[in-house]
């Protein structure tokens, strides 16, 4: 059976357009794309030809007669439904916010998304990975550290006494007053230090 | 906004919902939405009425037995043209090993245009009256001489108005394989049909 609409197959030009015939005459291709078949079309009387049966070809085949079922299809057919049970489990309803929201998600949008959204977890993991033997490390150092425990230590003790001898909760501001008290004073032995 | 194929989902969402709560009612409007297209599509693939009928039967049979595993968010169109589809070729395939694959070819055969003439309530629309009658065999004789995988993309195309994304869903196949077939489906056609299409379009 000839598979193909080529009359002259050696011309590059028809090939091209004729490629294109099917969905040129659904509308599906671009701007460019129609408007090079309708060039290729306008310079070239057998594939215009060929372009106008095609375009009659579909319309005949969608203007052929369409068929229905018989009158006593509904009735044979819940006949038959009376005797079978659906299987499975019945789905949990959806919620409305659920529906809602799924219809403002369009499907295609959905459909994109999916690998992304495997993507960015695969990338949550990797990048875990990567970086948990870093934060390790970065505590061990913390920890170890002889310089940051004498640094921090008489800091924070300093805070927190200040902070135990305000009350908070009579004066909300007590607490900055208590911060600026410790800051004040770790600048004093700094500048002890720097004297010394 | 939503689109009128989105608004048609939406309305087939709400009944399968509903048939999946065990509402028969609900189930029986999916029916009467779908039967007709259902039954034209698989009429035009196994070219046998009683059969198609009771194959139309069998795709709600189906339906309903496993609508509970049916994706609410997926399409109840491509779905049930699936199970359709699915269905004629079980059937193409057994009548391969029962009947001569010649009979099943010969489009031309005057008892199977009988056969067709006698299908009840085909369409009678007036203006359908002034096509020439020929022609109409002439391509219904052309569609079923093509290669069933041909066929049945053309039929979701052109006859049932299936998207080419909705077509590669039903036949669980690449976009692109879709749009071949349906390319050389319509080249097939135009070829078989060339002599009798001058002086048209």
């Amino acid at each position: 059976m000839a598979m193909h609409l080529f009359r002259d197959p050696q011309h590059t030009g028809c090939l091209r357009a004729q490629e294109r015939l099917s969905e040129y005459v659904d509308n599906r291709l671009s701007a460019r794309q129609a408007w090079e078949v309708e060039r290729h079309l306008a310079a070239c009387p057998a594939c215009a030809q060929m372009a106008r049966e095609l375009r009659t070809t579909v319309a005949l085949v969608r203007d052929l007669p369409r068929y229905d079922t018989g009158e006593d299809f509904m009735a044979r057919l819940h006949a038959r439904l009376d005797g079978v049970e659906p299987t499975g489990a019945q789905p949990r309803p959806m919620g409305l916010l659920a529906q809602r929201w799924r219809w403002l998600w369009p499907e295609r949008l959905r459909m994109a998304l999916r690998p992304a959204s495997g993507l960015g977890i695969a990338a949550g993991v990797i990048l875990t990975l990567w970086a948990m033997p870093h934060l390790l490390r970065e505590n061990g150092n913390r920890s170890m550290s002889p310089v940051g425990t004498s640094a921090v230590t008489p800091e924070a003790l300093h805070y927190s006494v200040a902070l135990a001898a305000s009350d908070p909760f009579e004066d909300p501001a007590a607490a900055n007053l208590a911060a600026h008290a410790v800051l004040k004073s770790v600048q004093e032995e700094s500048d002890a230090k720097k004297a010394h | 906004m939503l689109s009128a194929a989105g608004n048609v989902m939406h309305a087939d969402s709400a009944l399968v919902l509903r048939a999946q709560a065990n509402d028969r009612a609900a189930f029986n409007e999916i029916v009467l939405r779908y039967k007709g297209r259902i039954f034209n599509y698989i009429y035009r693939t196994i070219r046998h009425a009683a059969d198609a009928e009771d194959l139309t039967q069998e795709t709600f049979v189906r339906a309903y037995q496993s609508i509970r595993s049916f994706q609410v968010r997926a399409s109840l169109n491509t779905w049930l043209f699936r199970i359709a589809t699915n269905l004629c070729i079980d059937y193409v395939r057994k009548q391969k090993t029962h009947v001569p694959a010649e009979s099943l070819s010969c489009a031309a055969d005057e008892s199977e245009q009988d056969a067709q003439r006698d299908i009840p309530d085909a369409a009678l629309d007036p203006q359908r009256l002034l096509i020439d009658k020929e022609l109409t065999h002439r391509v219904e004789a052309a569609l079923e001489q093509l290669p069933e995988k041909l066929r049945t993309a053309l039929l979701l195309y052109d006859v049932e108005g299936l998207s080419y994304e909705e077509i590669a869903a039903v036949l669980e196949c690449p976009l692109g394989t879709v749009k071949s077939r349906i390319f050389h489906a319509r080249a097939a056609l135009r070829d078989r049909l060339a002599p009798y299409l001058n002086g048209m379009g």
